[in-house]
């Protein structure tokens, strides 16, 4: 696949050899030409590509040797890729149960997003190679998500104080998403966690703000989500809208929920122990890279366009620094190709669960999408993307020109460097679930294991589990379950 | 050459340190204004708290209280419901109404029943470990007369990069032995916000 794709970069490298190249140069730019070829080639793998090793292990389920895949990875944290090797120490240290080290990594990455502060040297070599040069700071939704798993690892050791921080930490980021994007098309509100915040304060007590949480959750599914993604809001979370209403005493409110929800609210028998189960189904999407080829269409006063008539795709750039050599040079180059993130999906093997306590089963609903979330994300700043990366063309063509006045051979080279080295931005946290379902099972405190039974559409794979589980009376017991199994797109293989 | 690519190199330099500044962090007065999302904020929750004091020490139950008693009356703050779409701690809004109750040094004030608990702990340890002068005494608490609770409620209206943000805040007094409202307040707070 690397090769593939490093053919192709050279297929459309623009300019051709110089036909001096083999005499005057021959050696000196064939051993240039291989330093960067091995520099760049390097450089070209995806991130999933070059963290294969603890990717392997973790899809596998080795959870013990990832981990200690990534702590033998001196560099991990100080790379620019630091954020992901955090969160990746977290997710897999909170799935083998170790809280205090997961609450540890994922508190430095949520750090590490809350201080990020773009480097202006970075950002400048960034336009002259790749966005790979820039410290990776992470997607808004992985942002939030960080909370869900620190809120948990908080709930499953009994810290409600620091489960309440989490809470208000996931408030502060859905403000500021939503001050992000006022365009509500866009991902800028998210109902699983608006949902997980009326989850954990109502285990903690604070019905006023469970009440708040889950009617801001039901507004969402109901408004956003269902259109966007065809989530509509679980059932779980309209029985607890009802509950949150009666339990604060609002009565109006509760009778238009139940008018609205068509549910009629019927008050819980049992004690108040209760077990919430999550189940982290499948792997989300990895990122990947994708090529545009854009042929550049001369204009006038220094102007060049760059279009895509297959997309219908045309951007213009300015270049006003241009004298009439250099815009001769890069009009000549008639197609460039341009490289663009994008998401891979990795398909689930199960699409269904249920909780078997005492012969009655609890079927968990589908609360998130991750992967339908991050080809959002991306999709809803694509033309952004689009328009950095032609500046970023834009930018290494005007310097190709530059050199080429004072040096052909020189620009050769640069011109394979700037072609070789136009890659997208592939990183993302690759150890997030595929989705995410769940559900409130009522159960007592004698109860010490519960079933989890996972199965594919059409039964054609079923397999369950026993969870072991430790409630206390009147009290919410939290459990995630996880499921790693999943489908490799053919490129990941 | 090299001129020419440190030329290109500065350029970029310069674009992206023009467009993101270092961050920079100062202290200013608690006491200052300062509207940045158009969300409930700390001004809001001492504004609401000292102009509906205000009006509530004004009317006339206070005085019908003192006129048969001839004493303070003594004021509890009971759940102060949130039906806005915001997390409002509620906490600072009543302490910020507790604060202006207890400056008129018109009414006493008396905890909430959580911190009841906690003091009531406090003093049987006392009984247990505190030299024998300085114990508190049981049965020494001061009761309310009256209770006041309330509802934030919120409205928000939004189109493309415009948004009205309404809250009304109500607060009532209630009598603690006869049930009775004494007093009915509100306060409303409408902002504009444009992006």
């Amino acid at each position: 696949m690397v090769l593939l794709q490093t053919q192709y970069v050279f297929f459309y490298s623009s300019y051709p050899f110089p036909t001096n190249f083999c005499t005057m140069y021959r050696h000196h730019y064939i051993l240039t030409f291989v330093m960067v070829c091995t520099l760049v080639l390097s450089a070209c793998q995806t991130y999933y590509q070059r963290t294969l090793k603890f990717n392997r292990e973790f899809e596998s389920g080795n959870f013990s040797e990832a981990e200690k895949t990534l702590l033998a990875d001196k560099k991990g944290e100080k790379r620019k890729t630091r954020l992901l090797h955090y969160l990746n120490l977290g997710t897999v240290t909170s799935i083998e149960g170790k809280v205090y080290e997961s609450n540890q990594y994922f508190e430095t990455a949520h750090l590490l997003i809350e201080d990020h502060q773009k480097n202006p040297v970075d950002e400048a070599l960034a336009l002259l190679t790749n966005p790979k040069m820039t410290e990776y700071k992470g997607e808004d939704f992985e942002s939030l998500l960080i909370h869900y798993y620190k809120a948990l690892n908080f709930l499953k050791i009994n810290d409600k104080e620091s489960a309440l921080i989490e809470v208000r930490r996931m408030n502060n980021k859905l403000n500021a998403l939503s001050d992000k994007y006022t365009n509500e098309n866009k991902y800028s509100k998210d109902a699983f966690v608006q949902n997980l915040m009326g989850i954990v304060y109502d285990a903690l007590g604070e019905y006023n703000n469970a009440y708040t949480a889950y009617r801001n959750a039901y507004n969402t599914y109901k408004d956003v989500y269902q259109k966007q993604f065809g989530i509509g809001a679980p059932l779980q979370l309209k029985k607890d809208l009802l509950r949150a209403c009666f339990r604060m005493g609002f009565d109006a409110e509760l009778y238009f929920y139940e008018n609205e929800t068509g549910l009629k609210f019927e008050k819980s028998t049992s004690d108040g122990t209760e077990l919430v189960m999550f189940w982290n189904n499948g792997l989300g999407p990895v990122k990947d890279e994708w090529s545009i080829n854009f042929t550049v269409v001369p204009g006038v006063g220094g102007q060049v366009m760059f279009v895509n008539s297959e997309l219908g795709l045309s951007f213009p750039f300015y270049m006003p620094s241009q004298n009439q050599g250099q815009s001769a040079s890069i009009n000549d180059l008639r197609i460039v190709r341009v490289a663009f993130p994008k998401y891979t999906e990795r398909k689930t093997v199960y699409d269904q669960a249920y909780v078997e306590v005492n012969g009655k089963q609890y079927p968990l609903e589908l609360a998130e999408s991750v992967n339908d979330v991050a080809f959002k994300s991306l999709n809803d700043r694509m033309l952004r993307e689009l328009g950095n990366s032609l500046l970023r063309l834009a930018i290494k063509k005007v310097e190709e020109a530059q050199i080429r006045k004072q040096n052909e051979g020189l620009a050769t080279a640069v011109t394979l460097f700037n072609a070789f080295s136009e890659q997208a931005d592939t990183r993302n946290w690759q150890s997030l679930p595929h989705s995410i379902y769940y559900t409130r099972v009522p159960i007592t405190d004698t109860v010490k294991a519960v079933k989890m039974t996972v199965l594919s559409s059409g039964n054609q794979s079923k397999n369950t589990y026993e969870v072991p589980i430790a409630p206390v009376k009147g009290n919410t017991f939290f459990s995630s379950f996880y499921s790693l199994e999943h489908q490799n797109p053919p490129t990941m293989q | 050459m090299k001129r020419n690519i440190l030329k290109i190199g500065v350029l970029s330099l310069a674009l992206f340190t023009l467009t993101d500044c270092a961050r920079t962090v100062t202290r200013i007065d608690a006491d200052k204004q300062v509207d940045l999302s158009g969300r409930w904020n700390d001004t809001d929750s001492k504004l609401v708290a000292q102009e509906m004091i205000k009006d509530v020490l004004a009317r006339q139950w206070r005085e019908n209280f003192f006129n048969k008693t001839n004493k303070k009356p003594t004021v509890i703050i009971g759940i102060i419901s949130n039906k806005s779409s915001e997390f409002i701690e509620a906490e600072t809004f009543v302490k910020d109404i507790e604060k202006e109750f207890i400056n008129s040094g018109m009414v006493r004030v008396v905890q909430s029943s959580t911190f009841r608990e906690k003091l009531r702990t406090e003093r049987a340890d006392q009984q247990q470990f505190a030299s024998p002068d300085t114990q508190k005494k049981w049965g020494k608490e001061l009761g309310a007369d009256y209770m006041m609770f309330g509802t934030i409620n919120s409205i928000v209206d939004q189109y493309n990069k415009k948004k009205t943000q309404f809250y009304k805040v109500n607060l009532e007094l209630a009598d603690l032995e006869t049930n009775e409202i004494v007093w009915l307040g509100d306060k409303e707070i409408k902002k504009f916000i444009q992006n």
